[in-house]
């Protein structure tokens, strides 16, 4: 064999072997280079890795100063940390697969500022407009709207209205038309009459007896008895006409009285029971911004979480490097997972700076292709203690995500409830909140509802709106809103995570109205609670007196006119049947 | 010493116009491709076996590499109808299930646009370069080689070459009369 043949060989040999050594050498920094790559594939924005470090046989990478750029804020990054360690899985490495069986990233800080664009070359940048907006709402200038609806419907409500309204003062005024004295002398004057009536018919029944009884001795005077008689049943009839009439008057009378009293009781009832506090719109103007904040907040946090994940449609790589089809379909495993990455780093919930560790699992660079959903769980340590375990499930065509955050004990840093131009209350230092939170957003809806407990507050009507009676109505609802020691929200929550709508539902208005019930409109109800009873009292006063000046009478002059009416009928029959056999034989 | 002139000799030595052609076009392929697929190394690794000259195709590269930016755009187009034809995907789905295949990147439009590009190119490159090498590439290159600081760098000493005891012929055309053109080629 001839050597020299192959002998060209030798330098190549060398040449190659000088190139895998620096290969080798210089691991690291073709790793780095490869993951910044990688993660600049997925993310679509600038990945740096200050240092990696690599023990490829055990498969273990240790990386510092981790900074991944936000494609959305170029300048602002996705995520930063100072180190992280991962132990990737071998095998799936010979299918260009990257697994992160386990790992640690340590002094992770979410959105912190860059010094330069993390925007790639050539990669589309989002401007402004084409972002979501950024949802931080001015809660502020949202109350003092909510404030001024407050008041708006508090201002219908008014006592002297209530009252102006009322009927029985006016029937009252207006007694004169009918007064019960004229019912009286009304009477009086049918009395004298029918009395009138009761000679003029023992006349005429005298004229009628038997010793007069043949018509033939006195014709004319039976006739003129006859005729009497007849004049007499028809004034009787014209009276008991009259005080039929006078009778159906009173009825309507009564039941007018009857009525009005009705209505006025009614009108005073609505005016003690409906207090001048709607416990609803009470809720909102005071909680709108103090529990708003926890929800505006959590939610964010989501929102979060969800633009967190890589959307490889969206962040699609430019032509310029070209376009990768997957072929394994929906059963071909991600490119990049995360099964397991334990977290640890600072962040704020509620307003309170807090050391945070967690363990994000099944994180994939294709989540469609991954079994399970998206977890990330977090717990906050030190003081505060808040459980945050966030699910993004993307397999299905609905993106289906939801977040559960529990606080046991938050300090309750709200400052103040309410609104300084309608009604404002504040809360003691020493208040303790806790929190559930249970949102769930599929495709774009968003529902779930947020649970605020409580406890240990201290309230106090800082300031009153003088159209519901200023400084000394706060003075004495003061006396009462004490009592409140803890209260209880529900806040549901509609429509989308860039366009929430938030429904309260607590009991702190119905406690607070309850206060203010014994308090700020006992005046009012008195006032009212008196004029009822005087109305009451008026009313049935009336009415008996209807009963026994006037029915009575009328109920005695009816008697009356009913006999002379009955005496009137027997004497016109016994004019009209006369008694032929006591008449004298005629011989 | 020694060892290290006669490694020189070694790598200074092929450059017959097939070598050179066959580094040429190992060059062009390898500066075609993009550099994070395993295609690019392979291609290395079997340039680095057979008896291509280096040189030739590290210029190549270089140079490829360059004209490769303007033909992205043909890449892509090309590489994504491969990738995207329904005659193919059982063949891509079946390489996309081998090991180390990955690292290929194959299912990338511009990896497989260039790579097919260059592999369809390489021949009619090789026939034409060897034409080339053979008419006029010797003494250039030979000038080339010659120069400063290809001395330099390989450290060859301006000296009678390889192509000398293969092509006299072109030798004596090139080196003594530059202007007459198309010299009879003597095959092996």
């Amino acid at each position: 064999m001839n050597m020299s043949r192959w002998i060209y060989l030798i330098p190549r040999a060398v040449i190659a072997g000088l190139i895998l050594l620096s290969i080798w050498m210089g691991r690291d920094p073709i790793i780095r280079s490869v993951l910044v790559h990688q993660t600049q594939a997925v993310t679509g924005a600038k990945a740096d890795f200050g240092q990696v470090r690599s023990a490829l046989p055990s498969g273990k990478l240790f990386l510092k100063d981790v900074r991944i750029a936000d494609p959305r804020e170029p300048m602002k990054n996705l995520l930063q940390a100072d180190m992280a360690y991962v132990q990737l899985k071998l095998e799936p490495l010979l299918w260009r697969r990257f697994v992160i069986e386990s790992g640690q990233a340590n002094q992770l800080m979410f959105g912190a500022p860059r010094t330069e664009s993390g925007a790639l070359p050539g990669e589309h940048v989002f401007n402004q407009a084409e972002l979501p907006p950024e949802r931080k709402r001015d809660f502020k200038s949202e109350l003092s709207s909510i404030g001024q609806a407050w008041l708006d419907q508090l201002q219908p409500i008014e006592t002297t209205a209530h009252i102006d309204s009322l009927k029985v003062p006016q029937l009252l005024a207006s007694v004169d038309k009918l007064s019960i004295a004229q019912l009286t002398a009304q009477l009086a004057s049918y009395r004298a009459m029918i009395a009138k009536l009761e000679p003029r018919l023992e006349a005429v029944r005298k004229s009628l007896s038997i010793e007069h009884q043949n018509p033939l001795r006195d014709p004319k005077r039976y006739a003129a008895s006859a005729e009497e008689l007849a004049a007499v049943s028809k004034q009787s009839v014209d009276l008991q006409n009259a005080i039929l009439d006078l009778q159906r008057t009173v009825v309507q009378e009564k039941e007018k009285w009857i009525l009005a009293g009705q209505h006025d009781v009614q009108q005073l009832d609505q005016l003690t029971g409906t207090i001048p506090f709607d416990a609803e719109s009470a809720n909102e103007l005071l909680l709108h911004q103090a529990e708003g904040e926890l929800v505006d907040e959590a939610l964010r946090w989501f929102r979060w979480f969800r633009s967190s994940i890589p959307d490889p449609e969206k962040f699609k790589t430019h032509q310029g490097s070209g376009i990768d089809l997957a072929f394994g379909g929906a059963t071909q495993p991600p490119n990049l997972l995360i099964e397991s990455l334990d977290i640890e780093g600072e962040g704020r919930f509620a307003g309170n700076h807090m050391k945070f560790a967690g363990t994000v699992f099944d994180l994939a660079s294709e989540p469609r292709q991954h079994p399970n959903p998206i977890t990330i769980e977090l717990r906050a340590q030190g003081k505060q203690h808040v459980n945050i375990n966030c699910q993004l499930d993307r397999r299905g065509d609905n993106a289906i995500d939801t977040l559960k955050i529990q606080c046991p004990n938050l300090p309750w840093n709200a400052g103040a409830l309410g609104e300084p131009n309608s009604l404002l209350i504040s809360n003691g230092p020493a208040s303790q909140l806790n929190a559930e939170m249970d949102v769930r957003i599929e495709g774009e809806q968003l529902t779930g509802t947020m649970t605020f407990r409580h406890s240990n507050v201290a309230l106090h009507v800082d300031r009153l709106s003088d159209l519901v009676g200023g400084a000394a109505t706060a003075l004495r609802i003061n006396q009462n809103i004490s009592a409140i020691n803890r209260f209880e929200t529900t806040v549901h929550l509609t429509g989308t995570l860039d366009d929430c709508q938030y429904r309260f539902e607590s009991d702190l208005g119905k406690q607070l109205a309850a206060a203010v019930k014994s308090t700020t409109v006992s005046q009012t109800n008195q006032i009212a609670k008196r004029r009822a009873q005087e109305i009451e009292k008026v009313t049935k006063e009336r009415i008996s007196k209807l009963e026994t000046d006037v029915n009575q009478v009328i109920e005695e002059l009816q008697t009356k006119l009913n006999q002379n009416i009955h005496r009137t009928a027997e004497l016109k029959s016994l004019i009209e049947t006369p008694d032929n056999q006591s008449w004298p034989r005629i011989r | 010493m020694k060892l290290w002139q006669r490694l020189q000799g070694c790598v200074s030595g092929i450059d017959s116009p097939g070598q050179l052609a066959a580094g040429l076009t190992f060059g062009m392929m390898i500066g075609f491709i993009p550099k994070d697929s395993l295609i690019v190394y392979s291609l290395l690794g079997v340039l680095l076996v057979i008896r291509a000259n280096l040189i030739a195709a590290s210029i190549a590269g270089l140079v490829s590499a360059g004209l490769a930016g303007l033909l992205t755009p043909v890449f892509h187009t090309v590489g994504l109808y491969l990738l995207e034809s329904n005659t193919l995907k059982p063949l891509w789905q079946q390489i996309s299930e081998l090991p180390l295949v990955g690292w290929t990147r194959f299912n990338n439009s511009l990896v497989m646009g260039s790579f097919v590009i260059g592999l369809f190119s390489a021949v009619p490159v090789f026939h034409v370069s060897k034409r080339w090498f053979a008419a006029y590439g010797s003494a250039s290159y030979r000038r080339f080689r010659n120069s400063s600081l290809i001395c330099m760098v390989v450290g060859v000493s301006k000296q009678v070459t390889s192509t000398q005891t293969v092509f006299p012929e072109v030798e004596t055309a090139a080196v003594y009369q530059p202007t007459t053109r198309q010299p009879k080629l003597r095959e092996g």
